[in-house]
């Protein structure tokens, strides 16, 4: 049966824009329901959409923003203050390189985690994918000065979680 | 303490999202698929096809592609340019106010390197000019004739062709102007030549790049822990001591002596409902690694709460199951680590998650929301 356009295009995005969703909740449940309400509404509301080759970004914000609105409903904060020492306390450096790059990909990530979801959705969006300041802004209709200062505290925390281990 | 570079830190942060997309499973997309258009069937389909038909017949819209290169262009160059235009309003201020010197040379030089057409004023001096003769040798260069009073530096070779009056004795003519060179030539003096580039090229070094000028945050702690850095292995050969305790005041000290020993905070119940008291501890620790902490509050209904946290050497390995098989799981984000809350049939809630060097498990015959309190007031030993 031949495939509808539809269709087409949720095959063609689905998997960046689950990925999106898993890199921002971690979960891959909410990973999946997030992926589904953003092409449902992407879908329903094609007449938003004045150029197709947006759709895959747009659809990617879209599912962002609903990831973490599951991430807050289902959120609970516990020690907001301390995160540091959970960087601080992870084990030393291998002297083996390979054991090391994985062990720097590591800390990021854990810095990462350490992130609210809204920092850690702006620099999904910049570094995964890969979209403008510009476009952010664009599709999330906020300004772009929220956007960088986002991005500003989001980066800042990163660098601050990651410091120490660049001595 | 070596500071990481923004561009050291787009770089990894790319890398990182990559390498961590790869790892994702994705699900099959086909079957969600099917979810999805029963979905959209009752939204109408039909109608959501016919708008994407008519999206993928619109024509690119050109005016944007302009846009969005024009928007690049400036924000690659605001600096430079407005570098550029700052510097050539001081040249204009200094140029009309200065007395005559030898600024007044390169004034004109660079204004001449600029394109911009500007004339000065008959009542500029001349003499820093007398050498009678300046050319450009490229193809907007600037002739400036400085055998009369006028001196004009047209912009484009057109108007200059215009402009210009014809060739003074000893001027370069016009076919040889043609060159690739960007040298200058004043007058004949070759000790006079300078190269435009390189004048330019010094005007340039103004701003650096766009910097995030950011505070360098409190170091996170150097020190390493004791128990760090000990293999699983031998650990386990060191003799395991187990610590019950009854008392809670004796359960904190024991608690203080030996969070060192933890590769990750610990932590401990500091708020419990109403009519729990402190029942018992348990640590299980080797003179080197503290390997578990465990505690337990009831109450007269002989209701259990209990806190356990299990400590690993290295991190918890990845593939660690926080469920048991058959009980039904749902996912939750406790704080930043994600984490499963299980309801058993006895109406015990048991709540797991993953932290990087432990696992933490809070169980208790609770309501749901009661369980969150006590996540919520936990406190770090």
């Amino acid at each position: 049966m031949e495939q509808s356009a539809l269709e087409k295009l949720y095959h063609q995005y689905f998997n960046k824009t689950y990925r999106t969703a898993y890199l921002v909740t971690g979960d891959h449940q909410m990973a999946e329901d997030a992926a589904q309400e953003a092409f449902f509404k992407a879908f329903s509301n094609l007449d938003a959409l004045r150029d197709l080759n947006k759709f895959g970004s747009w659809v990617n914000v879209i599912a962002s923003n609903y990831a973490i609105d599951m991430l807050r409903k289902k959120k609970k904060m516990i020690f907001t203050d301390n995160f540091a020492v959970h960087a601080d306390r992870n084990p030393g450096n291998s002297p083996q390189d390979a054991w090391e790059k994985n062990e720097e990909a590591q800390e990021i990530r854990d810095a990462l985690l350490l992130l609210e979801p809204e920092e850690r959705e702006i620099l999904v969006l910049k570094y995964f994918n890969e979209l403008s300041i510009n476009e952010i802004s664009a599709i999330v209709n906020v300004p772009q000065g929220t956007i960088k200062s986002r991005l500003f505290r989001a980066r800042k925390k990163v660098r601050k979680l990651l410091q120490p281990k660049k001595q | 303490m070596q500071k990481i570079t923004q561009k050291q830190l787009d770089k990894m942060l790319s890398q990182c999202f990559q390498e961590e997309a790869r790892r994702v499973e994705v699900p099959s997309s086909k079957k969600l698929w099917a979810d999805l258009q029963e979905r959209l069937e009752s939204a109408g389909m039909q109608q959501i096809e016919e708008k994407l038909v008519q999206l993928q017949q619109a024509p690119p819209k050109k005016k944007q592609v302009f846009h969005k290169v024009h928007n690049i262009f400036w924000r690659k160059h605001k600096y430079l340019t407005g570098l550029a235009a700052a510097c050539l309003v001081m040249l204009i201020i200094s140029l009309q106010v200065a007395p005559s010197s030898g600024m007044s040379n390169f004034v004109q030089r660079f204004l001449t390197f600029m394109g911009t057409e500007m004339s000065t004023k008959p009542a500029l001096d001349d003499q820093n000019f007398s050498s009678g003769t300046l050319k450009m040798k490229t193809e907007d260069a600037v002739q400036i004739e400085e055998s009369g009073e006028k001196r004009e530096l047209p912009i484009k070779a057109g108007e200059r062709a215009a402009s210009l009056p014809p060739p003074a004795e000893g001027a370069v003519p016009q076919e040889s102007a043609e060159a690739e060179s960007y040298s200058l030539f004043i007058g004949e003096s070759p000790d006079q030549i300078f190269s435009v580039q390189e004048e330019i090229s010094g005007q340039k070094e103004g701003p650096a790049q766009d910097q995030e000028h950011e505070e360098q945050g409190r170091g996170l702690g150097q020190e390493q822990d004791p128990g760090q850095g000990f293999a699983q292995n031998a650990m386990l050969e060191e003799t395991l001591q187990e610590s019950i305790l009854y008392d809670k005041e004796l359960f904190f000290s024991e608690l203080n002596d030996c969070k060192d020993l933890a590769p990750e905070k610990i932590w401990r119940i500091d708020s419990v409902p109403e009519g729990f008291a402190f029942n018992e501890a348990v640590i299980a620790r080797t003179d080197t690694f503290l390997h578990s902490v465990s505690q337990k509050y009831t109450n007269e209904e002989d209701k259990v709460i209990s806190l356990s946290q299990k400590f690993f050497p290295s991190r918890v390995p990845e593939d660690t199951q926080l469920t048991t098989s058959g009980s039904l799981a749902h996912p939750i984000q406790v704080g930043l680590y994600s984490g499963y809350i299980i309801c058993e049939e006895n109406g015990i809630y048991t709540i797991t998650w993953k932290q990087n060097n432990s696992i933490v498990a809070l169980s208790g015959q609770l309501a749901e929301k009661e369980l969150f309190d006590i996540i919520d007031a936990l406190i770090e030993s």
